[in-house]
């Protein structure tokens, strides 16, 4: 049978399956199985299939994910999140829309501790979305900034969903997460500038400046910013331990954990958040090397289909110019976005997306940090936006709609942003070198 | 005609290695010789098996032809596989030949393979080994106290060299060293120290003592697929095969060449990579304190695993190695270093 | 009866969940000593990152269930959000049962791969020699727990058990 045609129905199984409502791990994984069975003799497809589970996880760079998620955990339990809110609003609080950068700030210094997009966006949502009610902030501003400050969780390091990418594409981790620190500070600058301009736009978002902030004391300031210490530490000791050669990637998470789990030690209530921050971590971990598994041998089956070569082949020599082939790619994962979270869609699109980038000649790391935008794009996007919903879910009388609507100011800048790491690929590059 | 056969390969690593060029070459040329009878589905880079999975895999018919490492990743099943301990020769094309011939005339070698369900079509001995390092080694002791990364039989030599052998993922040691994580790097072939950027990332280069050729890739064919062909079809995988290996000989020495032509660029840059070689007083040093140890550690595990004597086969093997030397004309990358631009 | 002995087991999985979510912490103590034993005492921990591997693996499988239990494993309810009750129950019940016989399939075929590699004793050689097969082994015992997740959640969805009251909505990750 033709390879295309086989490709095109696995592509198809699996969006169907998919829609069906069972699970997306299932949904990739039963796809792969049959795509195996059709096409390898049984005693070859039995060895493929029953050998995949080990030789697809078992590798020692993946312990860095349980590693930072549990990081994450702790972050959270240790309220690492609110000292860096407060901190912003020391800062930022007296500026129009200053609550809302304040935010910005907090997702940014929680980004450098926690390697996920929506859990940053819940904790930040909790932590900063009732101030921000409280001070008479329509919910349209203050989730929009929560769900796409959110964002930054796997822009700035440690990033989950840069471990993926690295993982499916054997690109250097490190590099990649060097790449990603000036794009990430650069959108946290760029959303705040945005704020200050939307909110100079239109007052009514921050209140009116009902109950604004007095501008605090220098010194108080600085307190706050002191008193938000252990983000600053966890993230030297992790970025610093891999440059100054104690340790790499992998190491330097254990390293951050490890300390992570000393601050929440030194904490009240340390028995019951380190519990809790383990047993989420192992049942997240499993859940998404499920997905990793299955998402495996969808790739396996549609390998073994030829489809991504032909496709690769296909676009390559269209000669399309840069911004057409961005342009599409961006358009995929938009549309994704509506339908599946951001390790799903980087696991669902790499085996098709990737050999097109290197077939067309693109630095790999470069393209790592664009996919990171291009799916935390699709989170934050109607109809479905993973982050939208989990500010909907940890604020429950937040509307949806509002909050939707809140996004598109963002989705702008991001969209700018996306731009400007296109133009300008030194961005990501000039602190990776050669 | 006779009916179409499809054999699937499978190979770990990506087409820009040589060993990866070398089986294009095979398969294009059995494709061609066959009028497109036989024909090839072709997995690099791990796209169809792991390093691990491949002789698994080909046992148990997952790919019918595969070129891997089995030595390397199926130690317990391949024991005899592992006869190329470091310090026998330099001469990666004497490898090539002996192994292969080895596996024709050694029973025990053949059966290994024949349990497991798999048959050589050709081996091919990897380029001599290489010590990337922050520090200089130039002496046997200058070894002592070193944490170096390093594998198989190269990880015991290091040991008994007083060194510190580490295990970090190949990829994770090369960003680290720069950094300390590790103070060397070694059980890493000539060529692909220098195309892999081990030379141009490191402080100092060094053949180690003249460790030599540690290891084969080993290309094989399924033994049930195999039977199955027509014996016009394994005629002309045979030929092809028997041809391959005069091809890749010459491939193998313009390549490594061409490595050794591009490490005295690397080095001549200001501040970039110092190669020391060591002297024979010193190479003999570090044989003396090594070969001995990781020959009689090998030969006691290989003869308890395989069920032989492997002492013969080192013996029949190293036998074999000397004849093929007597007619190579392979020069190893050290050696073409020395000559082109060694002070 | 038959609901005490799911509930019997289920809890037990939830418990090997728990215990999967503590092998984080060893993982992490290994990789730690290992940093510490290296850098500071030239002394690496022999096979450290092969533990580490072994224990991780632990962590991946044995917390498959539970995560499942939890309803961990995110899905897309684009469709189905929409489907009045009776075609939702339908479309679950084929979910269910089509994950139950994927799962099994694949847990069928590890228990296989971990016998035979058990007894040909199957190890890695990096630096020393560390046996693989006890992963192999936890691996399938995993993929046999999550197979039985599926199989009540089918159970639940062919009404031959009662639906479980939601306690928690769905994970974040
Ligand atoms: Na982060
Ligand atoms: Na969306």
């Amino acid at each position: 049978m033709d390879p295309v045609l086989i490709g095109t129905l696995l592509v198809s199984m699996m969006l169907i399956l998919l829609l069906s409502g069972i699970s997306i791990a299932i949904a990739l994984g039963t796809t792969g199985l049959v795509g195996i069975l059709a096409m390898r003799p049984w005693g070859a497809a039995e060895y493929l299939i029953a050998n995949f589970p080990y030789s697809f996880t078992a590798h020692f760079s993946f312990t860095v994910l349980p590693l930072f998620l549990f990081m994450g955990y702790m972050a959270f339990s240790a309220n690492l999140s609110q000292r860096a809110f407060e901190a912003g609003q020391r800062w930022l609080g007296h500026i129009p829309g200053g609550l809302a950068m304040a935010t910005i700030f907090g997702c940014a210094a929680f980004s450098a501790v926690c390697g996920s997009s929506v859990a940053t966006a819940s904790t930040m949502a909790r932590v900063a979305l009732p101030e921000m009610i409280k001070r008479g902030y329509q919910y349209s501003l203050a989730g929009g900034s929560i769900a796409a400050g959110g964002t930054l969780g796997v822009l700035i390091p440690p990033s989950g969903i840069l471990v993926i990418y690295s993982f499916i594409t054997e690109v250097s981790l490190v590099k990649l997460f060097v790449a990603a620190i000036v794009p990430g500070i650069m959108t946290a600058i760029i959303y705040m500038i945005g704020i200050y301009i939307w909110v100079k736009m239109k007052p009514e978002l921050a209140g009116m400046d009902r109950d604004r902030v007095q501008a605090a004391a220098w010194k108080e300031r600085f307190v706050a910013l002191g008193r938000s210490w252990e983000v600053m530490v966890l993230f030297a000791v992790v970025m610093g331990s891999i440059y100054l050669g104690i340790a790499t990637a992998t190491e330097a998470a254990a390293l951050g954990a490890f300390l992570s789990l000393i601050m929440v030690a030194a904490r009240k209530n340390a028995w019951r958040n380190i519990k809790e921050g383990l047993w989420e971590t192992g049942t997240a971990t499993s859940a998404i090397f499920l997905l990793i598994i299955g998402a495996g041998l969808f790739s396996l089956a549609l390998n073994m289909s030829q489809l991504p070569t032909v496709v690769a082949d296909y676009i390559v020599h269209m000669d399309l110019p840069t911004y057409a082939v961005f342009g599409l790619i961006i358009l995929i994962y938009l549309v994704l976005g509506a339908l599946v979270d951001g390790i799903s869609m980087i696991l669902i699109t790499m085996p098709i997306v990737f050999p097109i980038i290197l077939q067309l000649g693109y630095d790999p790391i470069w393209f790592g940090i664009i996919v990171v935008k291009a799916v935390e794009l699709g989170c934050i996007t109607p109809p479905v936006g993973i982050n939208v919903f989990v500010v909907k879910g940890s604020v429950p009388q937040a509307p949806l709609g509002e909050i939707f609507k809140g996004c598109l100011p963002f989705v702008l800048m991001e969209l700018l942003i996306i731009v400007l790491l296109i133009t300008f690929p030194e961005i990501a590059m000039f602190l990776v070198g050669n | 005609s006779q009916a179409k056969e499809t054999l699937v390969y499978a190979n770990y690593v990506s087409e820009i290695y040589t060993t990866s060029q070398g089986d294009i070459w095979f398969m294009d040329e059995v494709e061609k010789r066959s009028n497109g009878e036989i024909v090839f589905e072709r997995y690099f880079s791990s796209s169809l098996l792991n390093g691990p999975d491949l002789y698994p895999g080909l046992s148990r018919g997952a790919a019918d032809v595969v070129a891997g490492v089995p030595s390397a990743y199926n130690r317990n099943d391949y024991p005899l596989s592992n006869v190329t301990l470091p310090f026998i020769t330099n001469d990666s094309d004497a490898v090539t030949g002996a192994f292969t011939e080895l596996f024709y005339t050694n029973d025990a070698l053949r059966k290994e393979y024949e349990s497991r369900n798999a048959r050589v079509l050709y081996a091919r001995g990897y380029s001599v080994n290489t010590i990337y390092s922050r520090l200089p080694i130039t002496k046997a002791e200058d070894y002592n106290g070193l944490k170096i990364r390093a594998v198989l039989s190269i990880a015991d030599t290091v040991k008994a060299l007083g060194a510190t052998p580490v295990s970090v993922p190949y990829p994770e040691a090369l960003e680290g060293m720069a950094r300390g994580v590790v103070d060397a790097m070694t059980a890493s072939p000539f060529d692909s120290s220098v195309k892999g950027g081990l030379a141009e990332a490191s402080k100092y280069g060094s053949d180690g003592g003249r460790m030599g050729v540690y290891a084969i890739n080993i290309v094989a064919i399924n033994l049930d697929r195999w039977n199955k062909l027509s014996p016009e079809h394994q005629k002309i995988l045979t030929d092809v095969a028997e041809e391959m290996i005069v091809h890749y000989n010459k491939m193998r020495q313009d390549e490594v060449r061409q490595n050794a032509l591009q490490l005295c660029e690397i080095a001549a840059k200001e501040g970039a990579v110092k190669i020391h070689l060591f002297d024979d007083a010193e190479a003999a040093k570090v044989r003396d304190l090594a070969y001995d140890k990781i020959k009689d550690g090998w030969i006691e595990w290989a003869s308890k695993t395989a069920n032989v004597d492997a002492s013969k086969v080192l013996d029949d093997y190293i036998a074999l190695i000397r004849k093929h030397e007597a007619t190579s004309t392979y020069k190893n990358g050290w050696e073409i270093y020395q000559e082109e631009c060694g002070s | 009866m038959l609901i005490r002995i799911v509930e019997f087991i289920e809890r037990f999985l939830l418990r090997l969940g728990v215990a999967s979510g503590f092998l984080t912490l060893l993982t992490m103590l290994i990789i730690v000593a290992d940093v510490v034993g290296r850098g500071f005492f030239n002394k690496p921990i022999p096979g450290g990152n092969e533990l580490a591997v072994l224990i991780m693996v632990g962590l991946i499988f044995l917390g498959m269930a539970a995560a499942q239990q939890k309803k961990h494993n995110f899905s897309i309810d684009l469709v189905t959000g929409f489907l009045p009750p009776g075609p939702l129950r339908v479309a679950n019940f084929i979910a269910t049962a089509v994950s139950t016989a994927v799962c099994g399939l694949l847990a069928w075929l590890t228990i296989d791969i971990a016998h035979a590699m058990t007894l040909s004793g199957e190890s890695s050689y990096g630096v020393i020699a560390f046996p693989i097969w006890p992963s192999r082994i936890i691996l399938a015992i995993g993929l046999v727990c999550l197979t039985l997740q599926f199989f009540f959640d089918f159970l639940r969805a062919a009404g031959v058990l009662p639906e479980k009251p939601d306690e928690e909505e769905k994970a974040s990750i």
